[in-house]
């Protein structure tokens, strides 16, 4: 596959336009943002920790708060690592099935891409 | 809810510190990154087709409505837990009691109905459709759309006073670059801006690294942005008043406050000179706060900004820039970006004693912007000063009220030497960049300046000396930055008689 190889290829009627070095973009874009989202988790739950000394409904209402954003944003991270693992798989695997690289992404996006 | 909330022991007044402002800033760090997310299904894959494509495009658009709904949710946690960290400084410094109390009760239980409202939105709603208002970038960008382009700082303190504080966390999380970089905003806003850019670069580029993905220049930023970050830790006064990276050919662009200059009773701006750039923060700031200390001696508070703010000649000799040195280019240049510096200080922190130290090459830059430029400040100083830039041949070029031009000049530092000395240079092009503002017939304030006993006395080190922690032109330099002018130790000024060259009367003195 070469850097800039547009894929224009013949997969059950359709093809695949989009050119591999944008996808290789697309995919690092994705990375991005699964580490930035990782990284702003981490940091709240850090800073979080540093709330002990707040009286005590407070530190308790802060807490639950953490922990679920925390939670919210680990797994929108997770997702987008799994969007970058996606796309980086139908850049790797251009030429090989459509629908193959559509079930792996598919499985992100409820009742998309199966088939 | 609000009322049924009790609150702890009565003695826990939670205040504006390290832990909150690392919270708040987690927060919106956090909101900035979910705003970033909002714009993942943005037209970053037109013409690409198929089932796989299909696949993509729902799951980027349910990952952008999640950005755009939690980042919105998340301001509005970040905007109530700054309600609630000012509303207890302000009743801790109540007297003690049950209003006391009262109303530490009531501003928890605000913020904790604030966060009980401030739930993460469910990740299994419909795609694309749903939003329940306008977004944190929808606001922000608009906000920031009624600022006129080109506006003066004073127009950008008026246009930022005028947003709720809602646009306010808005803007600062949609457009943290511009906002930080924005000339006339208050000090403490800047740095909330500078430090969520700067987050968001060392995240960006952090993960670049991990995939070995990072190029020559990304590796040169990455290096910069750590520097700053590791100056910054562990201060927890320190303001991040400007950060651009990328700057004088990523050479980069940064400057640093040691403490508030809007609640400061002096402040300072350190010009520094040839080969400096942003990597050099650490050593400047060191020096700022070795000021600051020497100012604040005297009893009143000093906040110092170390300011590499201007594309500094990379040499005085030797390499491809070393021509520049030797000419005022860069430094006409920089006094431009040195008054513009000034005109935003004094629009959103309003100094009321403001002084610009001008050191090496800086004297020329600092000297320059109060010649050409309409530098605005109460006291200049000229340190090490290779001379005032040329067409500047006393105080009265300089455009500033008499005794309020100072000049220290150790005997030992060769750069001092440079400027022009009537008799021998005579003309506007000698072997400096200028008058020598230490001479008498300058006009400036001469103050001691030796090098303390001991000391390293080679040139290199004379020249690097004005700021030593034990030295009299650091005593000197906080005694001017404080507004105390009566305890300058003052020395005489250069003289050059027709007979004979220069001579320093500092030259026999010891400290």
């Amino acid at each position: 596959m070469g850097a800039d190889h547009h894929s224009q290829l013949p997969v059950a009627g359709r093809r695949l336009e989009l050119p591999g070095q944008r996808l290789r973009e697309l995919a690092g874009w994705w990375a991005a943002q699964h580490a930035d989202l990782a990284a702003a988790a981490h940091d709240l739950t850090s800073a979080g920790r540093l709330g002990a000394g707040e009286p005590a409904p407070v530190r308790l209402a802060l807490a639950e708060f953490i922990a679920a954003w925390a939670d919210a944003l680990g797994q929108q991270a997770a997702e987008c690592a799994d969007l970058a693992a996606g796309v980086s798989a139908t850049e790797a695997t251009l030429g090989v099935t459509d629908l193959a690289i559509a079930r792996a992404i598919g499985s992100l996006a409820d009742g998309f891409g199966h088939g | 809810m609000a009322d049924s909330v009790p609150v702890g022991a009565p003695s826990v007044i939670p205040v504006s510190g390290p832990a909150s402002s690392a919270l708040a800033r987690a927060l919106l760090v956090a909101a900035a990154q979910l705003d970033d997310l909002g714009r993942a299904d943005a037209d970053r894959s037109t013409g690409w087709q198929g089932a796989a494509a299909t696949a993509y495009h729902a799951a980027a658009a349910r990952s952008g409505y999640f950005g755009r709904e939690a980042g919105t949710v998340l301001l509005r946690a970040a905007l109530a837990w700054s309600a609630y960290q000012r509303s207890c400084v302000g009743i801790a410094a109540l007297p003690g009691g049950a209003a006391r109390e009262a109303l530490l009760a009531e501003a928890g239980s605000r913020l904790i109905d604030a966060l009980a409202a401030a739930r993460p939105p469910g990740r299994a709603g419909s795609v694309g459709t749903g939003l329940s208002g306008p977004t944190t970038s929808g606001i922000g960008r608009a906000a920031w759309a009624r600022l006129p382009e080109d506006a003066s700082p004073d127009r950008v303190a008026r246009w930022w006073a005028g947003l709720s504080a809602a646009e306010q966390a808005a803007v600062l999380v949609a457009l943290p670059g511009p906002l930080g970089a924005l000339a006339g905003l208050p000090a403490v806003v800047r740095d909330q801006a500078n430090r969520l850019a700067l987050a968001r670069d060392l995240s960006a580029l952090g993960w670049r690294e991990r995939e070995s993905a990072l190029t020559a220049a990304q590796r040169r930023t990455l290096r910069l942005d750590r520097r700053i970050d590791s100056a910054l830790v562990g201060d927890s006064d320190a303001l991040l008043y400007g950060y651009d990276p990328d700057a004088f050919d990523t050479d980069g662009a940064v400057s640093v406050f040691t403490a508030d200059p809007a609640t400061a009773d002096h402040v300072a701006v350190l010009v520094p000179g040839f080969t400096s750039d942003a990597s050099d923060l650490p050593d400047l700031l060191e020096r700022a706060e070795w000021l600051e200390a020497a100012a604040g001696s005297h009893g009143e508070s000093t906040a110092v900004l170390a300011w590499l703010g201007y594309d500094a000649p990379d040499n005085l000799l030797g390499d491809a820039d070393a021509t520049r040195v030797l000419t005022a280019s860069a430094a006409e240049q920089g006094g431009g970006l040195l008054a513009e510096l000034t005109d935003g200080l004094y629009a959103g922190d309003h100094p009321r004693h403001l002084t610009v130290i001008g050191h090496s090459y800086g004297s020329t830059t600092a000297a320059l912007a109060a010649a050409h430029q309409g530098l605005r400040a109460d006291d200049l100083v000229l340190l090490g000063s290779p001379g005032a830039g040329p067409g500047v041949h006393n105080v009265d070029g300089l455009g500033m009220s008499g005794g309020h031009v100072w000049v220290g000049a150790n005997s030992r530092d060769p750069v001092a030497s440079l400027g022009d000395h009537g008799w021998v240079g005579g003309s506007d092009v000698g072997v400096g960049l200028g008058h020598d503002p230490a001479e008498e017939d300058f006009g400036a304030t001469r103050f001691h300046a030796e090098s303390a006993p001991g000391a390293d006395a080679g040139p290199l080190a004379a020249h690097g000396s004005y700021f030593e922690p034990s030295g009299e032109s650091l005593a000197n330099l906080g005694a001017i930055v404080s507004g105390h002018p009566e305890q300058v130790g003052l020395a005489l000024g250069k003289t050059d008689p027709w007979w004979s060259g220069p001579r320093d009367p500092e030259a026999h003195r010891r400290p």
